[in-house]
Parts: C-alpha cells; structure tokens; sequence
C-alpha cells in the first residue's frame, strides 16, 4: 500500500505492487508470502489484494509462508481470523510452511495460531505436536499469546494480563493500555454476532509494541451506519470511523451517554503516540496522531480490498 | 463501608447525611473494564443508596481500584450518578490518579452528567460544566456551602428571580442539591447546597 502521508490527502487508492508470486495449478492458487521483507497488516493486504481474484474463484487455496518469512502480530491474527472465515465457507485452506523446522512456524505455534484454526484448514508439512502457546504460555513479559475473545466464554482478567505486559515497560502506559483493551475486548462482546471467536494478542518489538484485537462479527459501519441519524447518509465511511474514535458515536444513540469506548481508546493511545489501525469489510483506515487527536487530516483510508467480515483493530505503541 | 456520618458544619436542623461505600468492595477485582462488570457494579451501588433513604451524600471511594475503563466508569458510577440526579448527592472521593480521573471524566462528559471529586476540601467538576451564566453562582455556591435565592441574589448582585431560576436550573442540572425548609415569612424555601 502507499505510504501514509501525515496531514495530507484522504481515500488513497491503494498503490499496486508488482505482481505477487502466484501460482495456479490444477485451478488451485498457490499464493506465497514474501521472504525478504516484515509482514505487517500493510502488506498482508497486498498480498490478499493480489490474489483477490483467485481466492474467491476457488475453492481450494494454499497458502506458502517460506521459512524465513517474518510475520508481524497484527497480520498473523489478521490472517488468522480471514482464513478461518474462508473454511468456514467451505473453502478448502492449505497453509504450507515448507519444513519442520520452519522459524516462522515456530514463532505461529508459540503465538498459538495453531490452537485456534479451523479444523478444516491443512497445515503443511505437518501441525506442530505440541502447542508452544499451552507450553510456554505467559511466561514471557513481551507477549501475549494468540487470545480467543468469545462471548460465553472469556478470561475476564484478559484486559489485565494485558496491561501487566505493559505496565512493566511505563507504568502509565500499563493503565491506559488496560482502557484500551477494556473497552476493545468490550466492543468485541458486545457487538459482533459470530460463531467465530474473536483473538487478540500483544508483541513486544525492539522499536514498540504492537496489539490487535480482531474479530470475525459484524463490521463497526454495519453496525453504526443503520443507526446514526440522517445526518450521517452522505457521510463517507472514513468519516465515521473518525468520528467513531474522534468523538464517538453510538449504535445506541447520542442521548443514550454510550458510545465513548472507541474514544477513549483513541484518546489513550494518542497519549503514547500510538498508530492505530482499523480494518473494515473492505476499507483500512489507517489514523496517525496529530498533536489533539486522531483527525480528518491525518486519516488514510484505503478502499477495494480483500473482503474481511469483521472489525480488526491495531494499536501501535511507539514504547 | 456502612458508615453514615453528619457533618459538623451543619447545625442540628441542616445535617447532610453522609454515607461511604468503598467502590471496589463492591468489584471482585481491583480492575473494572466493560459494560457488564460496571454494571452489576451499578447495581450494588444503586441497591447501597436505596438502602439508605435518609442519607444526602453518599461518597464512592476509589481506595483500592488500580484500573478502570470509561465504560466501567461510565456504568458503574457515572449511571447511577445520573439515575439519582437532583434527588441524591454522589461524589467520588479517594482518586488522585490521572487515567481514573480522565475514564470518569469521559462517561461523565458523554452522560452529560456533572460528577464531583473531592480531594480533602478541594473540589473538582467532572463532566459539563455549567452555562456560562451559571458558572459564578455555582462557584459561589461551593465557597458557601450553602444559600437560598434570595442571599445568592443579595451576594451576587443579581434579581431574586434570576437567582432563583439559576439555582434552579443547577439543581435539576445534578450541580446542587436543595432541600426545603420554613421561611422566617411562613412560606417554604429552597436552601441549596454544594454536593459535598
């Protein structure tokens, strides 16, 4: 995708890259993930957006992730929750991770990804034997593994193993990352109507940290767009989703005094000068800090994507 | 946590009830987050008041909680702040900290709901602050406790009538409370108080 550009232009249209390395053998698209580069949420969308064609004509895909691949957190729940979506569909899914020995398999299974896949997704050479998330799970201050968020059935201490990652780092940070996820995992609970389960995770980098809670409901437009007032009809999506995190907006209504989850998220992660990152049916909407908050200007929307049921949020803390 | 106190400013015919709930007593955690632990936090704190009729002021301490979010705040304080508005005094006491104070702030802000912190005998006004027409009466209000129209009217320099219609509109506000009491003329007067 093109770069953000801070303060400027809205409704980018998305800058396609040169052709990815697909393949279609036998009417199956073999798509690869890149092995010279990070895979962040960016990049993952080009890469589904090039093979956008092929996945929704098949009915099987397989996916190769190389060895080497680096994954950021944010495309591996990302992934996760689309390529559960797509089996539940029926679409046949192979995820081929060329070896045994593979490091990125390594890092999925110690994320836990494997714990929450659908079981009709294939996994090449082999799903690990033992899960490193159930092995190794909360013993390391710089993660959180691969979380599942479901509405009958959830740690409702989630939002503080959470923020105890990062109260270790900046204590503030710790109380208002536990806001963030609150009223994040909230929104999850209260508004998607799914079967599949909703994840979030948290990495540690060397140069930030990175959450994301994704959820396979419905989209935060599908579910604000039919209750806002006339006002809003003309109003274009990334407007909304501004307006949702600027000043918020209720599904609710105004009078009703909700409304204000998405907000203080908002407000909080502007605090640490974190990026955040909204991911829609079809539309990312990418909001970059300015010195009040996250505003019109600073909002980079991209449209025509891959189509993704849900709401995925990222925040980018910059500590 | 069941303590009612009268205040020792008062003399004997004007005692203001008080009452302390601690807050996060009534959470099984010392963190709050989402809609459906604030509000069965809600609950427990509207069943605390309706327990105690005769109580003024009931003062929600946060000693003890370590986290919140505003949609905690917002159902288990702020809600119930609103709920009771004009008819009973809710203030929070026992909060020096900055992202608690900012969660509050947030639902009180959206509720539309004015919401006191005490921090000794220092005040501070969560929420909408009052029309700027209003904000001198008020400020007055809190510097003495208490007034009736026309000792606001006489203090401010203002007509009985506009005294009256402001001290009015705060109260219905959630700014004040008011309680009735005998004129020396024989007719009934409205005494208005700081929520405190």
């Amino acid at each position: 995708m093109s770069k953000p550009v801070p303060g400027t232009a809205i409704n980018c249209k998305r800058h396609i890259p040169p052709p990815m390395h697909i393949k279609v053998t036998n009417g199956m698209p073999k798509i690869s993930f890149p092995e010279d580069i990070w895979i962040g949420g960016d990049k993952l969308e080009d890469i589904l957006c090039d093979a956008k064609a092929q996945i929704l004509n098949s009915t099987s895909v397989r996916f190769l992730i190389p060895t080497g691949a680096k994954v950021l957190i944010d495309a591996a729940v990302i992934f996760l929750s689309l390529i559960n979506q797509l089996a539940t569909n029926k679409l046949n899914i192979t995820i081929d991770f060329e070896s045994e020995d593979s490091v990125v398999m390594g890092y999925f299974n110690r994320m836990g990804f494997f714990d929450h896949l659908h079981s009709r997704i294939t996994i090449l050479p082999a799903k690990p034997l033992f899960s490193g998330a159930q092995l190794y799970g909360n013993q390391n201050r710089g993660l959180v593994e691969i979380v599942k968020i479901n509405p009958v059935d959830y740690d409702e201490n989630l939002p503080s193993r959470f923020a105890d990652v990062l109260e270790a780092k900046n204590k503030r940070l710790g109380k208002a990352a536990f806001t963030i996820f609150g009223e994040l995992i909230d929104n999850v609970l209260g508004h998607s109507s799914t079967k599949l389960s909703a994840f979030a995770a948290l990495q540690s980098y060397k140069n930030g940290t990175m959450v994301v809670v994704s959820d396979s409901g419905k989209g935060l437009l599908e579910t604000l767009r039919p209750k806002l007032p006339k006002r809003f009809v003309q109003v274009s999506d990334i407007d909304i989703v501004v307006e949702a995190f600027a000043k918020g907006l209720s599904r609710h209504g105004n009078k009703s005094g909700r409304g204000c989850g998405l907000t203080t998220c908002a407000l909080k992660a502007k605090q640490f000068h974190g990026k955040l990152h909204v991911r829609l049916a079809d539309t990312r909407v990418n909001l970059v800090p300015s010195d009040e908050a996250y505003e019109h200007d600073t909002a980079i929307c991209y449209d025509d994507l891959f189509p993704i049921r849900g709401t995925h949020i990222v925040f980018d803390f910059n500590c | 946590m069941t303590n009612v106190t009268i205040s020792d400013s008062m003399n004997a015919m004007n005692q203001t009830r008080r009452h302390h709930i601690s807050l996060v007593d009534l959470m099984k955690r010392p963190d709050g987050w989402g809609n459906a632990q604030g509000k069965e936090v809600g609950a427990l704190l509207e069943q605390s008041i309706q327990r105690n009729p005769s109580v003024d002021v009931f003062e929600v301490s946060f000693r003890g909680v370590e986290r919140t979010d505003a949609s905690f705040s917002r159902e288990s304080v702020v809600e119930i702040v609103c709920r009771f508005r004009a008819n009973k005094g809710i203030v929070v006491i026992d909060l020096d900290d900055d992202d608690l104070i900012e969660n509050l702030e947030l639902a009180a802000d959206k509720k539309a709901q004015p919401l006191f912190l005490w921090q000794g005998d220092s005040w501070r006004l969560l929420g909408p602050a009052p029309s700027r027409g209003n904000v001198e009466l008020l400020n007055h209000v809190m510097s003495v406790s208490e007034t009736t129209a026309s000792a606001a009217a006489s203090a401010l320099d203002l007509k009985l009538t506009n005294s009256s219609t402001k001290l009015k509109q705060l109260w219905e506000a959630g700014y004040l409370l008011r309680r009735e009491e005998m004129a020396p003329s024989g007719g009934i007067e409205f005494i208005y108080h700081c929520i405190k």
